[in-house]
This record gives C-alpha cells, sequence and structure tokens, in this order.
C-alpha cells in the first residue's frame, strides 16, 4: 500500500479515536436524558485550558489530564444541580440553558486566555515516533487511540455489566417505566452527566495536547460531535464508534486531497446516510 | 381494617380535558377489577395512582400514606408496582438483565423480600428458557410473563394491572389468570384493568365500573354477569359475549 | 367590523406612519440602530414562522441569513451584475440551501430537528472559512457599496432605513397573509398533533419541508438587507454566536407571535448598544441574559414547547 494513503488513514483512525472520545459522553448524556448538551463543546475548551494553567503551575501533564477532568467533571455537577435541575422534564429548555452556558463561558474563557492558539505539550515519552513497518507515526497518536479504545471498553462494560448501565440502557428506553420500579433515575441522570463531563475533560485535555486550542474551538468540537452522534445513531455507543471512524476517515481524507472541502463532503456524507438510514448507521426508531 | 388503596375525589386534566372527575374507589385487599369501555379513564387513573400524571384535585392513600404529589420512584417503594398497558419490556435488555433492574434486596427489610429472581423464573418457568433474550424479542405472552415478573421482584404488596390480558392467546390468558390466583393468594393485592370481562371475572370477585371518569357502579361480579342491562348500559356487550 | 378590530387597525396604521416619518424626527444614530432592528426583526420572523408556528426549533437561521449575504457581497464585489438580479440571486441560493437542509431536517422533530439544524448551520459557518477563494475566509469581503435602487444610491442613513423598511414591512405582510392561509393553519395544525394531522390526510413532511423553505427565503432577505447594511460579509453572521443571538432575540420577544421579533429586536439593539459601552464582554451580558430568560420567561417558548404527549386513553 502507497505509505502516504497509509499515513492518511491512520491519521483518520487516530482522529476518529479522539472524536470517539468527545461523542461518547455527549450521546450518553443525549440518550439517557434527552438533553442535548450544547455546553458539550465548552466543556473540551474549559478542559484544555485548565490544562494549560495546571502544567504552567505544575509542569505535569499527567496531572492536567486528571486535574481538569476532574473540575470539568465538578462543574458538570455544579451546572446540573444549580441550573438543569431548575428545569427538569422541560428537555427543550435544558437545551437553552445548555446553550447560554456555553456561550458565556466561551466568552470568559476567551477574555481569561486571550484569542492566540495554544497547545499543551504531552510527556516526552509520547514524542517518540513508532516504528510501524513501512512508515514511523507519532507515538502520541497511538496513545491517544490506545484510550479511546480503553475508554470504549471502559463504557461498554459499564453499560453491559453494572446495575447503573442497566438503568441508562432502560432509561434510554423508557424513563418512566424505570421511576415506576423504584428506582431514583433522577440519581442516574447526575452520574452520566458528571461522567460525561469527566470523560469530555480527559479529550479536552489529550485533544488540546494532540491539536491546537483556540477560542471557537469548542463550537467545532460540538459541530464534530453532533456529526458524528447524527451519522452513527444517537443513544448508541456502537453507533459513536462507527460515526466517529466513518468522520474520522472522511475528514483526513478530504483534509489532505481538498483541504477547501471537508465541511462540503461532511455534509454530503451526513445527506447520504441520513436519506437511507434516516435514524443513523446504527439508530434505531423510537 | 384500613384499605390498602383509598382513592377519593381524584380530578386529573391532560392537555384541557377533565378525564377524571372525582374518582373515589377503595381496595382493601383480594383482587378488585377496574372495568369500563374505551376512553373512559381507567389507565389515567393507574398512572396517576403511580405518580406519573399529576391530579389537580383530590387524595389516593397507600396504607394510609398520601401519594399525591410524590415522584413515581418513591410511590413504588412504598410498596406498589405496575404492569403497564403494552408491556413496556425495555428493548435493550434481556429477560435476566430486566429482573436484576428492578430486584433491590437492599432497600427493604429482609423478611419483607419473598420475590427473587428465582422465584420468578418458578413462577414463569417459560421464562427462564429465555433468559438471554431481548426483551422486544419476546412473544407478546412472554413480555406479560416479564412485566409481571419485573413488577415482582420490587415485592410489591399492590400490583397495578393495566389490560393484561391484552393481545394474549387464550392458552397464554389461563397462564396470567393462574399467576394471578397466585399472587392473591400470596396476599398480593390486585387493582386490574381489564376490558376482557372473562380475565376480569377470573382473577377478581368485585368489580368497579368507570364511566366518563367517574366510578358509576361496584359490586360482586356474579350478580353483574346476571345483569344483562348493566352490561349492556356501561359495557356495550351483550350476553352472547360474557358467555365465552 | 367591531370595535376592537378598528382599533387595531388604527394602531396599527399609526405604527406605519411613525416608522414612515421616526428618521426625520430621531437624531441619524438612532436611525442607523432602528435599521439594523428592522433586518434583524426580520431574521427573527423566519426563526418564529418555523419555531412559534411551525414547532421546529432551529438554528440553522443564520445559515440562509449568510448564504444570501455571501452571494450579494460576491456578486457586488467581484462582478458587474446589478442590484436586482443581485437580490434575486441571493434569495434564490438561501431558498435552495433551506431546501437542502429541509431535505433531511423533516425527517426528524424536537429535540433531534434543533441538533440537525445546528450541526448544518455549524456545516455553514465553517464551509464559509474553509472555502476562502470564494468567501474571503476569516476576514470575509468588506467594501460592498450600497445598492443602487432605481437610480438612486441608498447610502445615507435615511436612505438605508427606508430602503430596508419597505422590504421587511413587506415580509411581515408575506408572513401574516401565510399563516392565516390554509397552509398556514395546517402547519399550526402539525405543531400542536403531526399524528392526528397525518391520520386527517395532511402531508406533515411536506408542511414542514415548506415552512422551512418559506423560511430560508424570509432568512435570506433578511441576509440581504443586513450584508448592504453593513457593507461587509464575514463568517461571524453565520457563527453560533449568531445562532445564539437570534434565538436571543425571538424568545425576548416571545417566540408565538411575529410581533415579538420586532420587540425582541428593538431590546436586544439597545441592549447591545449600552453593554458595548460599558464592557468588551458584552457577549457574557447577552448570554446571561439569555439563561435568564429561558430560566424566569419562558413565556414566549411555552407555546411551541407544549410537549406533545400521547394520549393515553
Amino acid at each position: 500500500m502507497n505509505v502516504n494513503l497509509l499515513m492518511i488513514l491512520l491519521n483518520g483512525i487516530t482522529y476518529a479515536g479522539l472524536l470517539f472520545m468527545v461523542a461518547s459522553g455527549f450521546t450518553l448524556v443525549f440518550g439517557l436524558m434527552r438533553v442535548v448538551n450544547l455546553a458539550h463543546g465548552i466543556f473540551y475548551l474549559l478542559a484544555a485550558y485548565l490544562g494549560l494553567l495546571i502544567y504552567r503551575t505544575t509542569g505535569s501533564w499527567w496531572l492536567c489530564l486528571i486535574g481538569s477532568s476532574l473540575i470539568v467533571a465538578a462543574c458538570a455537577f455544579v451546572i446540573h444541580s444549580t441550573l438543569l435541575r431548575r428545569v427538569q422534564g422541560d428537555d427543550q429548555r435544558e437545551t437553552l440553558l445548555t446553550l447560554g452556558i456555553s456561550f458565556v463561558v466561551g466568552d470568559l474563557l476567551l477574555a481569561y486566555f486571550g484569542g492566540m492558539p495554544q497547545r499543551l505539550r504531552a510527556p516526552e515519552m509520547f514524542s517518540v515516533p513508532v516504528s510501524l513497518g513501512i512508515l514511523t507515526y507519532p507515538g502520541f497518536r497511538l496513545f491517544v487511540l490506545g484510550i479511546a479504545v480503553f475508554i470504549g471498553v471502559f463504557l461498554w462494560a459499564l453499560l453491559k455489566f453494572t446495575q447503573l448501565g442497566r438503568i441508562i440502557r432502560a432509561g434510554v428506553d423508557d424513563r418512566d417505566m424505570v421511576a415506576v420500579l423504584g428506582i431514583d433515575i433522577d440519581w442516574a441522570f447526575v452520574a452520566v452527566f458528571v461522567l460525561a463531563g469527566f470523560i469530555t475533560g480527559l479529550s479536552g485535555v489529550i485533544g488540546g495536547s494532540y491539536l491546537v486550542f483556540a477560542p471557537g474551538e469548542d463550537i467545532h468540537v460540538l459541530t464534530y460531535s453532533l456529526i458524528v452522534v447524527i451519522v452513527g445513531g444517537l443513544g448508541s455507543l456502537s453507533g459513536v464508534a462507527l460515526g466517529a471512524l466513518v468522520v474520522g476517515l472522511i475528514d483526513s481524507f478530504s483534509k489532505t486531497l481538498v483541504p477547501a472541502f471537508t465541511m462540503f463532503f461532511l455534509f454530503g456524507t451526513l445527506m447520504l446516510v441520513l436519506a437511507f438510514r434516516p435514524h443513523g448507521l446504527r439508530g434505531r426508531e423510537k | 381494617m384500613e384499605p390498602v388503596l383509598e382513592i377519593s375525589g381524584v380530578h386529573v386534566y391532560r392537555q384541557g380535558s377533565h378525564i377524571l372527575k372525582g374518582v373515589d374507589l377503595s381496595l382493601s385487599g383480594g383482587s378488585l377489577a377496574l372495568i369500563g369501555r374505551n376512553g373512559m379513564g381507567k389507565t389515567t387513573l393507574i398512572s396517576t395512582i403511580m405518580g406519573l400524571l399529576r391530579s389537580s384535585e383530590g387524595s389516593i392513600r397507600f396504607m394510609g400514606q398520601e401519594l399525591i404529589g410524590k415522584k413515581p420512584c418513591l410511590i413504588a417503594r412504598k410498596g406498589i408496582g405496575l404492569v403497564p398497558q403494552g408491556k413496556r419490556v425495555f428493548r435493550s435488555l434481556t429477560v435476566d438483565e430486566h429482573l436484576k433492574l428492578a430486584f433491590e434486596p437492599k432497600r427493604k427489610h429482609q423478611a419483607d423480600i419473598y420475590w427473587n429472581v428465582e422465584r420468578v423464573y418458578e413462577l414463569f418457568p417459560r421464562l427462564k428458557e429465555r433468559i438471554r433474550q431481548e426483551g422486544t424479542r419476546l412473544s407478546g405472552g412472554e413480555q406479560q410473563m416479564l412485566a409481571i415478573g419485573r413488577a415482582l421482584v420490587t415485592n410489591p404488596s399492590l400490583l397495578l394491572m393495566d389490560e393484561p390480558s391484552e393481545g394474549l392467546s387464550p392458552i397464554m390468558m389461563e397462564t396470567v389468570i393462574e399467576a394471578c390466583h397466585r399472587l392473591t393468594a400470596a396476599g398480593i393485592s390486585l387493582l386490574v384493568v381489564e376490558q376482557s370481562l372473562h380475565f376480569a371475572s377470573s382473577v377478581s370477585d368485585r368489580y368497579a365500573i368507570l364511566m366518563t371518569g367517574a366510578i358509576v357502579q361496584q359490586g360482586e361480579f356474579p350478580d353483574l354477569l346476571r345483569d344483562r342491562q348493566l352490561l349492556s348500559a356501561y359495557m356495550g356487550i351483550s350476553n352472547t359475549r360474557v358467555a365465552r | 367590523m367591531n370595535a376592537e378590530s378598528v382599533s387595531r387597525r388604527s394602531m396599527l396604521l399609526l405604527a406605519l406612519l411613525l416608522a414612515a416619518v421616526i428618521p426625520w424626527i430621531v437624531p441619524n444614530f438612532y436611525t442607523f440602530l432602528l435599521t439594523k432592528v428592522l433586518f434583524l426583526s426580520l431574521a427573527s420572523a423566519s426563526l418564529i414562522l418555523l419555531a412559534g408556528y411551525g414547532g421546529m426549533l432551529s438554528l440553522a437561521q443564520v445559515a440562509f441569513y449568510g448564504v444570501s449575504g455571501y452571494i450579494v457581497a460576491y456578486l457586488a464585489l467581484r462582478t458587474g451584475v446589478s442590484f436586482l438580479p443581485t437580490v434575486i440571486l441571493a434569495i434564490l441560493g438561501a431558498t435552495i440551501t433551506g431546501a437542502l437542509f429541509a431535505f433531511i431536517a423533516v425527517r426528524t422533530s424536537g429535540l433531534y430537528f434543533l441538533m440537525m439544524t445546528l450541526a448544518l448551520g455549524q456545516i455553514a459557518f465553517f464551509g464559509a472559512f474553509q472555502w476562502a477563494r470564494i468567501t474571503g475566509g476569516y476576514d470575509g469581503m468588506v467594501g460592498i457599496p450600497a445598492p443602487v435602487v432605481f437610480g438612486q444610491v441608498m447610502a445615507s442613513g435615511k436612505a438605508a432605513y427606508y430602503f430596508t423598511l419597505v422590504p421587511v414591512l413587506a415580509g411581515f405582510y408575506w408572513l401574516h397573509r401565510m399563516v392565516r392561509s390554509p397552509f398556514g393553519v395546517a402547519l399550526q395544525g402539525i405543531r400542536d398533533g403531526d399524528v392526528r394531522m397525518a391520520a386527517l390526510g395532511f402531508n406533515v413532511k411536506v408542511h414542514r419541508f415548506l415552512a422551512i423553505v418559506f423560511s430560508a427565503m424570509i432568512a435570506g432577505a433578511a441576509g440581504v438587507l443586513s450584508t448592504y447594511f453593513y457593507g461587509m460579509m464575514s463568517p461571524q453572521l453565520v457563527s453560533l454566536g449568531a445562532a445564539v443571538t437570534l434565538l436571543f432575540i425571538s424568545l425576548l420577544g416571545g417566540i408565538a407571535r411575529f410581533e415579538g421579533a420586532l420587540i425582541g429586536a428593538l431590546v436586544f439593539v439597545l441592549l447591545e448598544d449600552y453593554a458595548s459601552v460599558f464592557t468588551a464582554r458584552y457577549n457574557t451580558i447577552i448570554g446571561l441574559f439569555f439563561i435568564l430568560v429561558v430560566l424566569f420567561f419562558p413565556k414566549g417558548i411555552a407555546e411551541i414547547f407544549r410537549r406533545k404527549k400521547r394520549a393515553v386513553l
């Protein structure tokens, strides 16, 4: 196989890994809570900027990763209990609130950090290129892919084998029916929202070390998450994986071959998928 | 004796229309069938008891405790189980996962726990054969067994059953009737919403007729089945169908 | 004709008269702000048609607005196409974009629709960035000459005001007629219960499709006006921020009726003007107001968010 082609393919797959991380939290929240968390992108960006602060003071990338994710998870908890809870049950108002939050936090981040693009420095151990037979590949990207696979397996096991997982899956199907079994589904909402915040925090720090970030990156992330879950099918973890792969590859190929038209290609993909599978590749009719 | 369930003066509005107009109903153990034609408010009443719908007026007491205004999950924890209309099994959960999901032994005193996953499989051996099947892959009758089993493992003292005979084959209907007898024998009170008089009169001795949002008639089944006039007035059916 | 409708008519007449003479009464700066209010309210009305009357909350309106804006900018700066064909092509462009979006989006409703329109709108936004050869990328296109209508250059503040006022009034009138036409009544019926309307023999998807297309036309017209007003076009006008702004305007005034668009746009323009004097962080202030409106004044949104519950009985 052509080395360039293989490179583009690998770039697509590793980018898909990042997209999977970002979109998995989003789809979990939507699937269970019926809230389109439009603050999702800003969670990502917030984690990246928090990582920048933590790195400046401690110099440890691993501390950035854990610290930022925990703080973002805590923010998710606060947002849920102060704002979303007030309008719980009104899905559209919850969604609009997250939009407002994203607007405000985005502006405040711009005020504090300025508009210059930033990047986190990944640890030395990842800057070593890895030899993969006919080509060498950046080690950090392979690490990203590894983390994505790990998160995927973790979420799959959580959904499959734990009581929280059963509650989430059942709640996606029929919330009221879960409640009348005596299960406090509100508690599951909080757990999922915070978990999604944590995973998004992880992906923010990892993504911020993979690509540069600047104000506005939140919207980029949000848009890609939306495309991934719409293509893959809402609320399904395997759908996110598939959607991330499709979007990652199309993005990688079109960015290399026809950089001005990436968005048109993504739009075309969306049209094509939805024309034949209105609920996404792995989506099910409600 | 204190009634298990005491409903008085319950009014419910939905999307501007007055569905329940002062329902009074009392159940003190055993089984009571709530019958009546379609669109009379039976399912609305069940949903209101469970806390899924809000009533604007009235009181619903379970073992003396007021239920109105409580969240559905707290109402369920007091000891009320629901077998909903249309079964509503979870399509992404297997049979076993349904029962595991609903079985929360930590929530109750050890002495109050009779129903666990194994006992449900004893009651419905068919479910055990389908243990790894997803809920929606089951037949209608099996789904009904699963819906009953799912409610049972919460160890309720009152079970609300909404149209349990809907879409069941005659053989399956007999199985469910027999299961209901075992439940009442085990001391669980039943409130059964039914359209099928055969099913209703087989599981309950007493009936109440709900018509346009209020209870219009209550009594014992043998009396009802003899009263042609009452049947055609409230149920809109002739004697020949009752005989079946 | 009863007394109420007489008084409504005279109120309307008074308002029109006021709109006609106001540039001669207030200082030029306020004429400038009022012109902004006019085209923003038309854009907001396009959203209200979809959200208030059609039950489809859309975040893609700014994309339609942007497509026509870019067409105006491109034709005016890079070609010699004259005013009228430019406007027609621009609105046609927005309408075709609307039809493309609608083709995908009518398959969904509620939150899925919102999500879909957000994705589509943002694709347009990033597309505007990437296709720099045509759109001017990040910087956009500046220096668009004022339009020439009947040999008159619409350059001064007053001229720009009237140039905006006439199409905005026409747009509102068309919308007013539309929602009272059989199509509009059916659309509102679909908003309140699509299953029931489908059972009555209405083609729900076609009605939704047309509503999106009409709304894209109106948004496109607003985009034309805005582009001539600012004399420039940039991706910021298509961004999520712009979409939020439009949503905010519509929520402020109450999303259920077209009159809300004018009130919302007026309040917004004044708020923006004052806030930007005091602080560079006026986006934060707008965002906080947005959150407050959603939390405490859902009256406007209550109408479209009347949740469709399945009839259980």
